[in-house]
């Protein structure tokens, strides 16, 4: 049945452009429902192919990630395995060089090398010393220079370089 | 109709019943079953604080050591033959004994325990199925002044398989050595593999806290091969030394012959890993005469001139006490008491003195507690108050015998007359991690006076009296000692044979770097003359004290 108003419409629209409405329906189905669509709908052996493809990359992506998974997690175990193997060496070394400098290690390798350890102290008898260590300390305070050294140092600039321009 | 609805009633009563007892009643159960399937915990172990001495040398180190493990039903039977090999060249464990194992075809069996890195090495090449390596960190230490002994294994004590310091240093410090052990919870799939993403939980560990100690390592080596020629020659159950720093009370070395190795603490007897120096108390004999005069002098109560008669015995509560030799000496001053050692001398000093005086002076020097040292184990015998003492008690006592000490408490005691009267707290660790352990106590004893007075009859003993045989060249007008001997009390009576030989001093005499006490147990060198201290343990105080002027650079008077 066609109403008034419908009819009213229809003659509106006749004239002006026609407005496009938007659909309510998701856009993947308007695309899915397109002539160019239409053209390509797949068979359903196609469509299988289609699925079964689609599953293939998705289990070659699982297992592309899962195997660096692994890889990663085989390097990881490796590294702590090397760092526990690098552990145990640093502290062998330790140990062997903590005991390479022990009192015992060095008398067995005196004791080797044919050295004997002497029991008597002997003591530097100290001589008396005539330093009159009370004396203030600085230079001694010097004279007036003869008038010889004056001269010369009146010259040259000064009476010890001359000496040992001299000498 | 009816029967039928009440049973349908009855039966979805019970599965819904069923229901909600496995998800209600035991959902917390389940749950933790759960989570222990899933969730998988890493212990992570802290790694121990290793041990210094005073020049920051090692002397206790952690190494990697492992355990040698066997999955049997993982080896073929055509591969037996060369596993059990194998493992037997390498770890020396006998063949068929693997062989026996491998045949039994369980799943885990132990080969070898705490093999060295270069066993675990060359198994590792081999790649031999069903053959497993577990590391762990193992406590080692360093060889000491005897062949069969660790340095200072007595004072430093063990750590055990469970990673637990077994007396000495180490069990003391157990807390502060071992830090804190951290975790690392992961999720597990239904192989056991770890599920990466899945979180993880992880507390880090807390290593523990380096520990450098008052000890001298070069010292330390003196003092055992001194104390075990020492003990050899005399022929002696056991000997110790104890050296002591001075002015700090820090203990420098302590040696015990025979004793233990730390790094095979698993098959020593047990009985050689107590440390005699801290763990037994002995009557310290002569040595203690050294107490009695100093108090009796700080007291005013006599000068190293004071005069008696000593007739070679006296009587005191109904028993008579003789000098050591027997023989009556006449009239002799307080300084020929000491340097002769006259046990009349000492008791006439004590009464002199008075009981009061006496005891509150034992109390001075370090006797009515334990020394407060930091190593585990420290035996103490309270000092009874002085009116439960008999008069004989009192006087034995005077001379030595019939009071118990242990060896750190008299070499402290001694320590007071060195250190200018002032006694201070023996200790062992110098710092923890790098901060200092605390303060340690100290108290003026005597006066400085006192002190000195006393040092100038110590030195007599050395040069006029007992102590000669420890004399050390150039030192000989400057260094102070005193000689003990005392017998041992074996079955409620003093044995006539068996003796602890002790001598104690400390030099230069003016300015003490060092004091150091010797004693020697049941020596048995043929006559009793020849197991006296001045005999037996001088020569060893003598061999250490000279060492200790080499390494530390002390000249005579200064």
């Amino acid at each position: 049945m066609v109403t008034s108003r419908i009819l009213t419409r229809r003659r509106l629209s006749a004239g002006a452009p026609v407005r496009r409405r938007r659909s309510s329906r998701p856009f993947w189905a308007d695309i899915a429902a397109s002539p160019a669509a239409r053209r390509l709908q797949l068979s359903n052996f196609a469509r299988v192919y289609a699925a079964a493809g689609v599953v293939l990359v998705l289990s070659v992506a699982y297992l592309v990630v899962a195997a660096q998974a692994t890889q990663s997690s085989y390097e990881l175990s490796k590294l702590k395995d090397q760092n526990a193997q690098l552990t145990a060496e640093r502290d062998q070394l330790r140990y062997t060089m903590a005991a390479q400098h022990t009192p015992a290690r060095v008398e067995q390798e005196a004791a080797a090398a044919g050295m004997q350890r002497s029991n008597q102290l002997k003591y530097v008898s100290k001589q008396p010393v005539t330093l009159n260590l009370r004396a203030p300390l600085g230079p001694e305070p010097s004279g007036p220079e003869p008038m010889w050294q004056q001269a010369i140092a009146a010259v040259f600039g000064g009476a010890r370089e001359a000496l040992a321009a001299g000498s | 109709m009816l029967w039928l609805a009440v049973t349908a009633l009855l039966l979805a009563t019970a599965i819904w019943g069923r229901l909600a007892y496995w998800q209600v009643a035991q959902h917390g159960h389940l749950t933790q079953l759960a989570t222990e399937q899933h969730l998988t915990e890493v212990p992570l172990p802290a790694s121990r604080g290793l041990i210094y001495d005073r020049e920051m040398r090692p002397l206790a180190i952690n190494t990697t050591v492992y355990d040698v493990t066997l999955a049997p039903d993982l080896v073929r039977a055509d591969e037996r033959e060369r596993v059990a090999d194998s493992l037997s060249s390498i770890l020396g464990v006998p063949r068929d004994g693997v062989i026996g194992k491998l045949a039994a075809k369980t799943k885990f069996a132990y080969v070898a325990k705490r093999q060295s890195k270069d066993k675990a090495d060359q198994l590792s090449r081999l790649r031999l199925p069903g053959v497993y390596l577990q590391a762990l960190e193992q406590r080692s230490y360093l060889p000491g002044g005897a062949g069969d002994l660790s340095l200072a294994s007595s004072m430093l004590g063990f750590v055990d398989y469970q990673g637990n310091g077994q007396r000495g240093v180490e069990a003391y410090y157990n807390r502060q050595l071992s830090g804190r052990d951290g975790f690392l919870s992961t999720y597990r799939d239904l192989a056991g593999r770890e599920l990466m993403l899945s979180g993880e939980t992880r507390r880090d560990p807390v290593n523990g806290a380096a520990m450098v100690l008052t000890m001298d390592s070069n010292v330390q080596f003196a003092a055992e091969q001194a104390v075990a020629a020492g003990v050899k020659a005399a022929k002696a159950e056991s000997g110790s030394v104890l050296v002591m720093d001075t002015k700090t009370g820090g203990i420098v070395a302590s040696a015990t012959y025979p004793a233990y190795d730390g790094n095979q603490f698993a098959t020593a007897d047990p009985a050689r890993t107590r440390d005699p120096v801290i763990s037994d108390l002995y009557e310290p004999g002569s040595v203690m005469k050294v107490v009695t005069l100093s108090g009796a002098l700080d007291a005013g109560r006599i000068t190293p001139q004071t005069t008696i008669e000593d007739p070679g015995y006296v009587s005191v509560g109904g028993s008579v006490i003789h000098d050591w030799d027997l023989k009556s000496h006449g009239t002799v001053t307080m300084t020929n008491v000491l340097e002769k050692s006259l046990n009349v001398g000492a008791i006439k000093a004590m009464q002199i003195e008075g009981r009061d005086s006496y005891f509150h002076y034992l109390e001075g020097f370090g006797f009515a507690a334990s020394s407060g040292i930091d190593v585990a184990n420290e035996a103490n015998m309270s000092l009874r108050p002085a009116t439960q003492w008999r008069d004989s008690e009192v006087a034995t006592a005077s001379f030595g015998q019939g009071i118990a000490v242990n060896m750190v408490q008299m070499c402290a005691a001694i320590n007071v007359v060195a250190n200018q009267g002032r006694w201070v707290q023996p200790h062992v660790v110098q710092s923890i991690g790098g901060a200092s352990p605390g303060t340690f106590a100290s108290r003026q004893v005597v006066t400085p006076q006192t002190a000195a007075t006393m040092t100038q009859m110590m030195d007599s003993v050395v040069q006029h009296g007992s102590g000669y045989m420890a004399r050390v060249k150039g030192f000989e007008l400057d260094q102070a000692g005193k000689t003990g001997t005392s017998q041992i009390p074996e079955n409620g009576k003093y044995s006539p044979d068996h003796v602890w030989a002790s001598y104690v001093g400390f030099m230069p005499a003016d300015n003490p770097r060092f004091t150091m006490l010797v004693v020697v147990r049941k020596p048995n060198n043929g006559s009793a003359d020849h197991n006296e201290g001045y005999y037996v343990s001088a020569p060893i105080w003598k061999a250490v004290a000279e060492q200790t002027v080499l390494d530390w650079r002390i000249s005579p008077g200064g």
